[in-house]
């Protein structure tokens, strides 16, 4: 049972753009970029283009909100913002995540007794 | 829920394109400022900056497309740009697109014209809630040949109180109209008298007061009428308090109690009232079982099948002849049974109805045949386009529906016109067709002839489209793209297609137009049968005497002759008689009767013959030819001596080695109080309702062979009668003369179906005559797009080849060996067509035996002269292009590319 790898990974970019917002609050697209750039330790060269159309699509489920604002430079930026459906909708990914690495894990160490 | 409100606003997003556009272009902008910002601090050069902020974003475009796919529904917006791509694609082709839709319109509209006119008959006559479940009760004698008649109360009896199988049964009998006086002039209102059970068996609601109850359907009780929608807005003026009101019918008071809607008219699309059948319970008695009058419906129980009923049907006729007493019945090998009520009122139709609609399929496949040839030429001038499309990612199938797409506006525009088409030509078919043909069948366009175009509409364009677009798709990009003018492979193969095609639709015509000229001398055929009298220049007229007034034979008989002396002495009318039934109307009544001197055998069911009362002008006038003896005179009345007439087939079959002249017989069976009649003559046999096959007969169809026995008309009882009147003009003019008789001798009846004789005739071959003009119309319409479709492949053709044609002249060639060559390809293509239709004609032309009459389906002559009018008609088509192949400078040719 093998998802399609562009699934998992807009899955996974959309629990990062959650995250981002959830910690950073409310922040534009090129900076949820840099952040998740930053945070996976530049182990994600992620083609920035791809977030946009992410973005969208977490607007249009209801998880984030969007508005155009003036950013620190002064410049006019459309700044995105996490909604109290994405705020349990993090919460529950999190938790699956968690439970998934949790139960693979325990599959993959080599077994003890073996 | 978050899937959902993402697919809505998905939907939204079809909305606001450019303002979306835009902001996303903004906040793609805004970005790569911030980038750049941020690679400037880092101590990047601008330009270093720019460059690597752009390589971080990564393809602009692509994020763009990724987008706008994930903002709509991509398949919707990529459709509808196709469509306005199409329509633009239209517009600036008038040409093509007048063409194209014209002959889509052409050819759906044929189509829905002919499915309404098989919807109105078989599949959902309007009025008629479940025609499925209807059936029709019939009578046989197998051993006498009737094969189909009416039935008697008795049957109908047997049917009505069978309950678990049928729900309701009824019968009718139509031979009554009613002389309804409001005003000075009396009119005449066509009726049906019913039993109770009628509008039940048909499940037909009154829009005002109600229908009989089975109370009212007595001898004494039944002075009421239902009244016709028609008639109620014809005489009544559609006044809601006419329920309850009192009117004078046949100089009787009758009372109105009902109103029929405007789709329910059975009996006859001319029903103007009903009123109750009224039959004694005499009538229903068992002896009463073999004399048939009626014709009686019934309606299955839900859950009962045909085949059950009708076994069930022939169970209660095995129980009827166990009988004894019916053992004339047994002999005779009578039996009933049940005939699906569809194919009795329209089986005449059927054939001709679905050859139609396989000639119309065909005329919509050359249709097609024919705007997808102009789609390919027209694709030929876009090759360069798809090349690029394909070049630039476009998949087959994409390619495909993008095409599908663009033609889909044709579609729905040639579907739209169809519709007048149909319109027009349902209009035009219904003023051309004579009355009797469609009995009790409206024919107009109702949800599933929408239904059905719109099918036809669509299979047409994905037809067109799919070749059209699949022959396009296979363009190999590399080459379209290098390709300079007429050079490429591509174009060749399109030709060739195309060439295939106009084969097709040639053969196609062929077999229309072998099928037309078929059935046309079938018709000329026919037409040529002698029916055994002279109808030309014969008027006829019927009238009906009402009870109250003409209650004895004298006054019959004081009637009839009354008028028959007026007419007599009108200068003009050569020869002048009465009787029933008339030739040609529907009428002729089958009867037993005995031979003086010669009892029927046991188990033989004993004489029979058709039965007809008239004077002896009757057969003058007709012109039918005296062989032995005489006929008729005045001098043959109530009190002399009873005399008959016979025919020479009844004379044939009774009295092979013996003069007939002088023997006697008389009607009915042995216990009948008739008097013995003297033959006196014998004339010709006449052929009665049907110029051709077999006789009809009592509502039913009986071998043409039997012979007929006339009575006096002045020795029976003649309660209604017609009068025919020979003039050596034109017989259209006594009209005038019969109606002033009729009325110096009664001002109060009406003269009805006044008709001359030749246009009684003709009637009769209304479903040949309806398949024929229909057919020619069709094959005319499909030779004429196939000779567009030739020439246009020509014309395209000569203007490909205008380059060689040119090098050819400059080589010395004349211009009538270019001509030639022109005319060549074209008489190719004509012959092959010819060739292939007349296999496929041989084939299909089969189909149609059924209609056709003294002709085979595969008569050479009819071959031959169509595939002659298909090479005239080729070679036209190729006459324009040809004289442009003429014309053409060499030294404009050569430089042409």
């Amino acid at each position: 049972m093998t998802a399609d790898k562009k699934d998992v990974w807009q899955g996974t970019l959309a629990l990062m753009v959650l995250k981002t917002l959830e910690t950073l609050g409310p922040l534009h697209g090129y900076g949820i970029a840099r952040r998740i750039e930053q945070t996976s330790g530049d182990l994600l060269a992620v083609n920035y283009g791809t977030l946009y159309p992410a973005l969208l699509k977490l607007e249009q489920e209801g998880y984030i909100s969007s508005e155009w604002g003036v950013s620190d430079n002064n410049r006019r930026a459309k700044y995105y913002r996490l909604t109290r459906a994405g705020r349990k909708q993090l919460e529950r990914e999190a938790r699956d995540w968690q439970q998934t690495t949790a139960i693979l894990a325990r599959f993959l160490t080599p077994d003890e007794q073996g | 829920m978050s899937t959902l409100r993402a697919w809505l606003l998905r939907v939204g997003g079809l909305f606001g394109k450019e303002r979306r556009d835009r902001d996303l272009a903004d906040e793609m902008e805004s970005h790569l400022q911030m980038h750049i910002e941020d690679n400037l601090r880092e101590g990047m050069s601008p330009g270093e900056a720019r460059r690597q902020a752009l390589i971080k974003l990564g393809g602009v475009e692509q994020t763009k497309e990724n987008y706008r796919e994930r903002r709509g529904i991509s398949w919707v917006e990529t459709l509808l740009q196709d469509v306005r791509f199409g329509l633009r694609m239209l517009r600036k082709n008038p040409g093509f697109t007048a063409v194209a839709v014209i002959t889509l319109a052409l050819g759906i509209g044929a189509n829905t014209a002919v499915f309404s006119v098989m919807n109105a008959l078989f599949l959902h006559p309007p009025g008629i809630r479940h025609p499925d479940r209807l059936v029709a009760l019939r009578v046989k004698y197998d051993k006498l040949g009737l094969k189909s008649i009416v039935v008697s109360a008795p049957d109908f009896a047997q049917v009505r109180d069978s309950k678990k199988i049928f729900a309701a049964a009824a019968i009718v009998n139509t031979d009554n109209d009613f002389n309804y006086t409001a005003d000075a002039f009396p009119e005449r209102l066509k009726g049906a008298e019913v039993s109770s059970g009628w509008f039940d068996v048909l499940e037909a609601k009154p829009i005002l007061g109600r229908v009989f109850a089975p109370e009212e359907d007595q001898p004494n009780a039944n002075h009421e009428v239902v009244l016709a929608y028609g008639a109620w807005l014809r005489w009544f003026g559609a006044n809601r308090n006419v329920v309850g009101r009192q009117i004078q019918l046949n100089e009787e008071s009758y009372k109105i109690i009902g109103v029929m809607g405007p789709e329910f008219h059975w009996p006859d699309p001319q029903t103007d009232l009903w009123a109750p059948l009224g039959l004694p319970p005499g009538d229903f008695d068992i002896n009463n079982t073999f004399n048939e009058d009626y014709v009686a419906l019934a309606r299955l129980q839900p859950g009962i099948s045909f085949a059950q009923a009708n076994a069930y049907t022939q169970i209660l006729a095995n129980r009827v002849i166990e009988n004894p007493a019916a053992s004339f019945a047994k002999n005779a090998g009578w039996g009933m049974f049940l005939t699906p009520l569809m194919d009795f009122v329209f089986g005449d139709l059927r054939a001709p109805v679905l050859i139609l609609t396989g000639a119309v399929a065909l005329v919509l496949l050359i249709a097609c045949a024919n705007i997808a040839g102009l789609l390919l030429a027209k694709g030929a001038g876009r090759s360069k386009e798809v090349a690029v499309r394909a070049a630039l990612g476009a998949s087959r199938a994409r390619l495909i529906v993008q095409a599908l797409s663009e033609n889909a506006v044709l579609g729905v525009t040639g579907i739209l016109l169809g519709f007048f088409v149909a319109d027009y030509g349902i209009k035009a078919l219904l003023i051309a067709t004579p009355k009797l043909l469609l009995p009790g069948a409206a024919v107009h366009l109702d949800g599933y002839v929408l239904l059905f175009t719109a099918v036809i509409g669509i299979v047409a364009v994905l037809f067109f489209g799919v070749i059209a677009a699949w022959h396009l798709s296979r363009i190999d990009p590399y080459n379209a793209l290098q390709e300079s003018g007429r050079s490429a492979t591509g174009s060749r193969g399109r030709q060739q297609f195309r060439s295939f095609l106009v084969v097709g639709e040639m053969a196609l015509g062929l077999v229309l137009l072998v099928g037309t000229g078929l059935l046309l001398k079938s018709l000329a055929r026919i037409g040529e049968v002698n029916p055994g009298f002279q109808p030309h220049g014969v008027m006829t007229a019927g009238l009906a005497l009402p009870q109250s007034q003409y209650n004895t034979p004298q006054k019959q008989r004081a009637f009839f002759s009354g008028v028959l002396d007026h007419l007599s002495h009108t200068s003009g009318i050569t020869a002048v008689g009465a009787g029933f039934p008339l030739p040609f109307s529907g009428g002729n009544n089958s009867a037993s009767f005995q031979i003086e001197g010669r009892p029927a055998a046991p188990g033989s069911p004993g004489p029979h013959g058709d039965n007809r009362v008239v004077t002896g002008g009757y057969f003058t006038a007709l012109g039918i030819p005296i062989l032995r003896g005489r006929i008729f005179t005045d001098a043959d009345r109530l009190g002399s001596e009873p005399v008959a007439v016979i025919d020479e087939n009844l004379a044939v079959q009774y009295w092979p080695n013996q003069d007939p002249i002088g023997q006697k017989i008389r009607n009915g069976g042995t216990n009948t109080k008739n008097l013995w009649a003297t033959i006196v003559g014998v004339v010709g046999h006449i052929r009665f309702n049907r110029l051709a096959g077999e006789e009809s007969s009592s509502g039913g169809t009986q071998s043409s062979a039997k012979g007929a026995y006339y009575f006096s008309l002045y020795q029976q009882s003649a309660p209604y009668g017609f009068f025919v009147a020979k003039t050596n003009g034109d017989p259209a003019a006594l009209a005038g003369y019969i109606r002033e008789a009729v009325r110096d001798v009664d001002a109060n009846q009406p003269v009805h179906d006044l008709n001359t004789m030749d246009s009684l005739i003709a009637n009769s071959l209304g479903p040949q005559r309806f398949a024929t003009t229909l057919l020619a119309v069709f094959a005319s319409l499909a030779i004429l797009l196939a000779a567009i479709g030739l020439y246009g492949l020509m014309s395209y053709s000569v203007t490909q080849r205008t380059n060689e044609i040119g090098i050819r002249m400059a080589l010395g060639a004349q211009r009538a060996e270019v001509l030639r060559m022109v005319l060549r390809q074209g008489a190719t293509i004509a012959f092959a067509g010819v060739v292939a239709g007349v296999i496929v004609g041989l084939v299909l032309t089969r189909l149609m035996q059924s209609l056709l009459y003294g002709v085979s389906a595969a008569d050479p002559l009819s071959f031959a002269g169509a595939a002659v009018l298909l090479v005239l008609v080729a070679l036209i088509a190729c006459y324009i292009p040809a004289r442009k192949a003429m014309r053409v400078d060499p030294m404009v040719a050569l430089r042409y590319e």
